[in-house]
């Protein structure tokens, strides 16, 4: 089972959230962080990293000796990364996305795979065990999604070996990074506040992430203010609110001294279980019927 | 021209907040929200449209199924997943996921992929009581490539020159990202809001060195600074060793949150001296302004 | 020799853009004749390297100059490698002003990047002058 917990406006809570299922989640779980431009989540789970791995990306590279300068790779770019200003073509990696479009194109063979590096992917382990997996992007580099599929990659192969329920902690947003993210999951969890931003931006993520066809839900971080805008444009939308969380002073103080929120104390960690537990019966294939 | 940027490397720090404040202690701002992908600043800061733009950019592979011979040539060739096939074994694009790099189209044998420019999203020009505002929105799932920010940005800039206003106030994307990069090139002064939580001192490190980077002047403002006095502390030391001012120590008050829901300025809060902090630190920061050379 | 002008307009009365990529207009000047031609910016609106495309662009359009703002630090790689003179910080000033200047020999090419760009490996433009422009040349 796959869960991604994603919110339209960052500083919702996601982290909070996701960290705190995480803590108190019933079946063998495995965090990933796949807010790689702020990896944020090892510092709440208290997690050790200790796998670093250079992640790069296929780029193209021109051999010109074989390089006939005919122009076909540059065409072929619809990223602008081949630049022809001299006889043989000028490659800006940092602008290649990878598509592999100029290597099918090249008529010579000129171009061979090249690397670039992305940024890292971190593994480790909670103090409990709990494996957590991370992207660390590399500064100035402007692609996320990449490095995402990378993680996954990782997450993958350490599934394959000892199998878990997944727990995604998404980037903020509604563009590429948060797509990449939730795109595999049985359930995207929208953390929101009840705040005119809370409001606009999980409209705006619902909107964007509707298109995946992924089941979603609901969670009210912050809650104790007025929320009908946000419980009236849920119930409009078909989803499902599965709790709201209250906002108090022990919380943000927890949270600023990374501190996870079944931590605050025994109310707030019993209905984290209680999300954990609607989540679950949520996702599980059995109660699939409806959106599949 | 002088242009303010608020930033903060963590979404969620109270950037917007702090920029509607400015806006309204600022001598004649034109407002730009450069958070394209979560445009805020328009909520707190209320006003009347007055131009919409689209902004065109890229391309998205839309695959016809009259055409489609269901070879399964195109699924395989993806290199962003961006292709899903049916039983019948019709390909389809999944639009939010199309990067647009035409491979699809290329091992097509049937020449079903047609490559369409598409919209990665639009910009207002709007009136408010407390200047001209420029915001805009990133089409779903589009790249946030910068683009938009750039263009968006540029119209305000437009606007400034013009003699508009006499400061151009932007409230940023959060991250390191293109966005972020977009808002920060050749932009006055940074200032960037943080919080004393372990992922706000993170991220505070990962926006100065981009500054850093790109030599961007920057100051910070530490909100909810007494929630965690002893990290409070540390980042207050980290930015004067890496000799950025700390211009702004503001409360941790609930009435900072009704104020939003509630869509009031922070300047209308009085408890825990939340008005007067950000009076200060809007003192600080014009001062600081004063300082350095006009862009 | 020919040189190219980035202009916000379409004429030599037009202001210098601070901008390359992205420029309003582009014109292509003969400095011989002094006649002045018109050059569609071929990537304005690209969601990257619209630098690059204008760099292209020149080349095929034999300029051996390049009046501006500012380029970016991908452009100014392409302009180099390509045997492009690169003249900056000219806004603010006709492009008839910016011309005469070069023709008078006030003007001093400066290849390295001023605006800035996405490329952190590269060098990183950074005006020694403080003024810093442009988005991504």
């Amino acid at each position: 089972m796959i869960i991604a917990v994603a919110s339209g406006k960052g500083g919702t809570g996601k982290t909070t959230v996701a960290a705190g299922l995480a803590r108190v989640w019933p079946r063998p779980v495995v965090a990933v962080d796949f807010d790689v431009e702020a990896p944020n989540l090892d510092l709440f789970l208290n997690a050790t990293m200790t796998r670093e791995i250079q992640a790069t990306l296929p780029v193209p590279r021109i051999d010109p000796a074989l390089c006939t300068g005919c122009g076909a790779c540059r065409d072929a770019c619809a990223f602008n990364a081949l630049a022809m200003v001299g006889p043989v073509p000028m490659l800006f990696p940092e602008l290649c996305h990878a598509c592999g479009g100029c290597l099918l194109r090249c008529p010579t063979g000129a171009l061979v795979e090249d690397q670039r590096l992305l940024g890292e992917v971190l593994e480790g382990r909670t103090p409990r065990g709990g494996r957590v997996f991370a992207g660390r992007l590399r500064i100035g580099e402007a692609h996320a999604p990449p490095l995402m599929r990378k993680v996954r990659v990782a997450l993958r192969a350490s599934l394959a070996q000892e199998p878990a329920d997944v727990l995604i902690d998404a980037p903020p947003g509604a563009s590429c990074p948060a797509l990449e993210a939730v795109r595999d999951a049985d359930l995207v969890v929208l953390v929101t506040e009840p705040t005119p931003f809370g409001l606009h931006d999980l409209r705006l993520a619902w909107g964007a992430m509707k298109g995946l066809g992924r089941r979603m839900a609901v969670v009210i971080n912050r809650a104790g203010f007025d929320d009908q805008g946000v419980r009236t444009f849920c119930a409009e939308a078909g989803l499902p609110v599965l709790a709201a969380l209250p906002f108090d002073r022990d919380v943000a103080e927890a949270y600023a001294r990374g501190r996870t929120l079944d931590e605050v104390g025994p109310e707030h960690a019993g209905r984290l279980r209680a999300l954990a537990q609607a989540i679950t019966a949520l996702a599980t294939p059995s109660g699939e019927t409806a959106h599949a | 021209m002088r242009e303010l940027s608020i930033l903060s490397g963590k979404g969620g720090t109270g950037k917007t907040s702090v920029a509607a404040a400015f806006a309204a202690l600022a001598h004649r701002p034109v407002l730009v929200d450069l958070d394209v992908d979560a445009a805020n600043l328009a909520l707190l800061v209320e006003g009347e449209p007055l131009e919409r733009h689209e902004t065109m950019g890229g391309q998205e592979a839309v695959i016809d199924p009259a055409v489609c011979v269901a070879c399964g040539a195109c699924e395989p060739a993806c290199a962003f997943r961006a292709i899903e096939t049916d039983a019948s074994g019709l390909a389809r694009v999944v639009e939010s996921l199309c990067e647009g790099c035409g491979v699809c189209a290329h091992v097509c044998p049937a020449g079903a992929v047609r490559l369409d420019p598409c919209a990665i999203g639009r910009w207002w020009r709007a009136s408010t009581p407390l200047g001209p505002l420029f915001h805009a929105e990133l089409a779903a799932g589009g790249e946030n490539s910068g683009l938009l920010v750039a263009e968006v940005r540029g119209a305000a800039q437009a606007a400034v020159r013009a003699g508009a206003g006499d400061l151009l106030l932007a409230d940023g994307p959060p991250g390191i990202g293109c966005p972020a990069l977009s808002a920060l090139t050749g932009t006055t002064l940074a200032v960037l809001v943080t919080e004393p939580t372990p992922s706000g001192r993170h991220d505070l490190g990962r926006i100065i060195d981009l500054c850093a980077h790109f030599h961007r002047p920057a100051a910070v403002i530490l909100n909810k600074a007494d929630l965690n006095p002893a990290l409070s502390a540390e980042i207050e030391a980290f930015c004067h060793e890496r000799g950025h001012p700390v211009v702004g120590r503001l409360p941790f008050t609930p009435e900072a949150m009704t104020a939003v829901v509630e869509g009031r300025s922070l300047l209308s809060v009085t408890d825990q001296g939340m008005d007067q902090a950000v009076r200060s630190a809007w003192t600080a920061v014009e001062a600081l302004l004063a300082t350095l050379p006009e862009s | 020799m020919k040189l190219a002008i980035t202009t916000m307009g379409t004429t030599l009365d037009d202001a210098v853009d601070p901008r390359f990529g992205r420029a309003t207009g582009l014109l292509i000047v003969d400095t011989t004749t002094g006649a002045a031609t018109p050059l569609a910016v071929p990537a304005a609106h690209a969601v990257q390297g619209a630098g690059l495309a204008a760099a292209e662009a020149l080349v095929k359009a034999g300029a051996k100059a390049l009046l501006t703002g500012a380029v970016g630090p991908k452009a100014a790689r392409a302009l180099e490698a390509a045997g492009i003179a690169v003249y900056q910080g000219l806004e603010g000033q006709s492009a008839r002003a910016a011309l005469e200047r070069f023709n008078a020999g006030a003007l001093t090419p400066e290849n390295a990047p001023r605006a800035m760009g996405h490329a952190p490996g590269g060098a990183i433009g950074h005006a020694p002058g403080g003024a810093i422009a442009g988005h991504e040349g």
